[in-house]
């Protein structure tokens, strides 16, 4: 039963690869992208033996894999049809055949093959004869077989859940929170490296906290086989077994559940008043453009799909505020500039606006070849959205950094920053239109979408800041050495940005006029 | 395909030579057909016959490869916004803006056409009222089934009173009850003087509101014309397989039921 699950998840991903041949490159990319992060934990882990504290790296990094074996199937629920019991549900198979099959599905793919290069850094690190080397082996597949369980029962546990509209709407969030807490983790490791590698005293503190968890002792005892200590190694074994054991048991109560409900149904509010389009936003022109606007706006508070492009708007500017300072401790004037960024960062969305309607945009081309009120709507929702958060972000950097001078220069700033990026996104939008996937993790799949939608909004977020690059060196001038000029820069700018926000827009709607059928084929989900 | 036919005062669709290509594979093979004004026409065939693609090409939500369209003589592909007035569609797949309830969706389609707010709030009233969705109320579009979202899909296509109406699969996953209020809906469109395309492979409910039919096949129309002459003193149903059907009836399949030994 194993064998037949791998092979029918190395099918998956075969499928999934070839599905779009041109997109073959993009898909191959995407799988490559973690092996710089897999050579870096390798190299760290191989080293870890001349540590101060030689078991603190290899308990952090098996506790972080863990994580990751958790987190990733969650949002990548929907792409794998093998981490979804009900698929299986009608066929005559036991629980404990099941199980074995989605264990020999989850050893197939990068993930199983990228944890265990991993590990192989602590067997290097810890091991000088065979019987070190086996000891180590026997952790490494201890290791390999815990996330798996841990992470299948979980995803069993909650598959119901996952397969809701509820469900997946929490993963979009999840996602996009991962998204930013990698960013934020990163910049914090930035301040933890030094020159020689890790600063030991934050891994140790780490290792300590967590010294009681299974993946923890696991990791200590790598180190445990260096300096012989075998009953450390033994406990660190016979801990993990038996939260194996737990862990399968876990998941075999969750199989049974999940395979004999039906999916949660989503509460709905009960029957009030129909309410119009316009109810709560009175102040939008009551027709098209409007109508998209106030689509658009309901989504933001509705799709959270749409919802999560904020949190990078949000989140990035202030990490960036105070990661990007040269005090850790205290703000400088420049830090409620970085509010601005916050626009920027929507390019997820402004860089494809058609993209999260999917074929729902059928109702668009239906009714004739304007698409001009279309990009001018979702222009205005997005206005409309981010410019009181990039505001208040504003406001609040400059009362912390007592920075009031940068404060009314950025909050002058933001139409003309919206101006251009909304602009340069509309023809973005109009000239590559990119699929996302209805279920699932909507920012990555298996055929290298997820690659060509980050690639297409880093390509917009160059050009943006090509174009700004002038106008932020005459601010910075301006503040240096004549505050005279800062006004005339900013009018100037607001001319630049009005020129840059009506010629793009005005060129993508005329490409996209007698091109709907085609906008319409490209955005199908099915292509994602 | 320059010429417009001749003499299609009488008809409300009008499709010459039209096809499609996906990848080498032809799904429409240059088919001609006239629909006159006020009548249920009834495409049907076997899945993968071309019904689907026919109707997107004859909607302007696919290009053709070759052929025209004319709605009420207008040339579709020559002036769509003219001809896409005319139209109302009830597409395959039912993908729709799922974060709106029924009444925002309607009013979101009524202003999408340019319609007067105020009579896209009475029609839309109307119209959910007589499609049982009045006590949906903010209920989301995401949380309806699967006979509700046709019934929505379906008001949001008669909303501006189209002159040419396709429906892909209209009753396909309906319970009895909606069925027969979307067919007394449908009744009373051509009664006023609306054309209805339907697609469908439910032969009886084609031969039970369909005045004309056409028989597709591998993109091919094999046979067309009024329901009598289509049938020929049969069921539509044995037309149709003797048409299409029956490749399979000489495979042997005795093991299908028996014991498993």
């Amino acid at each position: 039963m194993a064998w037949r699950f791998a092979r029918l998840k190395l099918r998956i991903v075969r499928n999934g690869l070839l599905r779009n041949r041109a997109r073959l490159p993009l898909a191959i990319i995407s799988a490559l992208v973690p092996i710089p992060i897999v050579v870096a934990l390798f190299v760290v882990l191989s080293r870890s033996r001349h540590q101060a504290h030689p078991g603190a790296l290899p308990a952090l990094i098996c506790t972080a894999m863990l994580l990751s074996w958790i987190v990733i199937p969650v949002l990548g629920y929907g792409n794998d049809d093998t981490l979804d019991p009900m698929v299986f549900a009608l066929f005559p198979i036991g629980r404990a055949q099941l199980m074995r099959g989605m264990l020999g599905a989850a050893l197939v793919g990068f993930g199983p093959l990228y944890t265990l290069i991993v590990l192989l850094g602590a067997v290097v690190a810890f091991t000088n004869s065979l019987v070190a080397a086996l000891a180590a082996f026997v952790l490494t597949a201890l290791e390999i077989v815990l996330c798996i369980t841990v992470s299948r029962a979980l995803t069993s546990a909650i598959g119901a859940l996952l397969n809701s509209r509820r469900g997946r709407d929490i993963g979009v969030i999840m996602s996009m929170l991962l998204v930013v807490g990698l960013q934020i983790a990163n910049l914090r490791l930035q301040h933890n490296v030094s020159g020689s590698g890790f600063s030991s005293s934050g891994v140790t503190r780490m290792a300590h906290l967590l010294r009681w968890v299974p993946t923890a002792i696991l990791g200590q005892g790598f180190a445990a086989i260096a300096t012989h200590h075998w009953a450390q190694w033994a406990l660190a074994v016979t801990i993990n077994l038996v939260v194996i054991g737990a862990a399968l048991l876990w998941w075999s109560i969750a199989l049974a559940r999940t395979t004999t409900r039906s999916p949660d149904k989503v509460a709905t509010q009960p029957a009030r008043q129909p309410s119009s389009l316009f109810r709560r936003l009175p102040f939008l022109p009551h027709n098209r453009m409007g109508a998209v606007a106030a689509r658009e706006l309901l989504g933001f508070r509705r799709d959270p799909r749409r919802a999560a492009m904020l949190i990078p708007a949000v989140a990035i500017p202030l990490v960036w505020a105070f990661s990007l300072q040269p005090s850790a401790t205290a703000l400088t004037g420049a830090a409620p500039a970085f509010a601005l960024t916050g626009i920027v960062f929507t390019n997820r969305f402004s860089a494809n606006i058609f993209g999260v309607d999917g074929n729902a945009f059928w109702p668009h081309v239906l009714v004739g070849n304007n698409p001009y009120p279309d990009i001018c709507g979702k222009q205005l929702a997005i206005a409309l959205i981010i410019s009181p958060i990039v505001a208040v972000l504003a406001i609040a950097l400059g009362v912390v950094a007592g920075a009031y001078e940068t404060m009314f220069v950025a909050i002058a700033l933001i139409p003309c920053v919206l101006g251009i990026h909304l602009g340069i996104g509309a023809v973005s939008s109009a000239r590559f239109p990119q699929p996302l996937p209805e279920r699932g993790n909507p920012f990555g799949t298996l055929n290298g979408q997820g690659c060509a939608n980050g690639l297409s909004a880093i390509a917009m977020l160059a050009i943006e800041l090509l174009i700004m690059l002038p106008i932020a060196i005459a601010l910075v001038i301006g503040v240096r050495y004549s505050t005279a000029s800062i006004p005339i820069t900013i009018a100037i700018s607001y001319a630049i940005a009005f020129a840059i926000w009506r010629t793009t827009t005005q060129r993508a709607g005329a490409y996209l006029a007698p091109r709907l059928p085609e906008l319409l084929a490209r955005i199908d989900p099915k292509q994602a | 395909m320059t010429e417009p036919p001749r003499d299609q005062d009488h008809r409300a669709l009008v499709i010459r030579d039209l096809t499609k290509s996906f990848g080498g594979r032809q799904a429409v093979a240059g088919i001609n057909l006239d629909v006159t004004r006020g009548n249920f026409f009834g495409l049907v065939g076997p899945n993968g016959a071309g019904k689907t693609t026919t109707i997107n090409m004859a909607t302007g939500l696919l290009r053709p490869d070759a052929g025209a369209v004319w709605i009420d003589g207008v040339n579709l592909w020559a002036d769509p916004v003219a001809a896409k007035s005319q139209i109302g569609v009830l597409p395959d797949g039912l993908r729709l803006f799922e974060r709106l309830s029924a009444p925002e969706l309607l009013t979101y389609h009524g202003l999408l056409r340019g319609l007067p707010e105020s009579v896209v709030e009475t029609r839309a009233h109307q119209l959910l009222a007589t499609l049982d969705l009045g006590a949906t109320g903010n209920k989301l579009v995401a949380d309806f089934s699967h006979g509700m979202r046709k019934k929505v899909t379906l008001a949001a296509a008669l909303l501006h009173s189209p002159r040419v109406l396709f429906l892909d699969e209209p009753f396909e996953g309906v319970d009895p009850v909606s069925a027969r209020t979307i067919r007394s809906v449908l009744e009373q469109y051509t009664a006023n003087g609306g054309t209805v395309v339907l697609s469908s492979h439910v032969m009886e409910l084609v031969e039970r509101l369909c005045s004309l039919v056409a028989i597709m096949h591998l993109g091919a129309i094999v046979a067309s014309g009024p329901l009598d002459t289509i049938r020929n003193g049969r069921s539509l149903e044995d037309a149709f397989v003797a048409l299409v059907g029956g490749a399979h009836d000489t495979i042997d399949m005795s093991w299908l039921g028996a014991s498993r030994d």
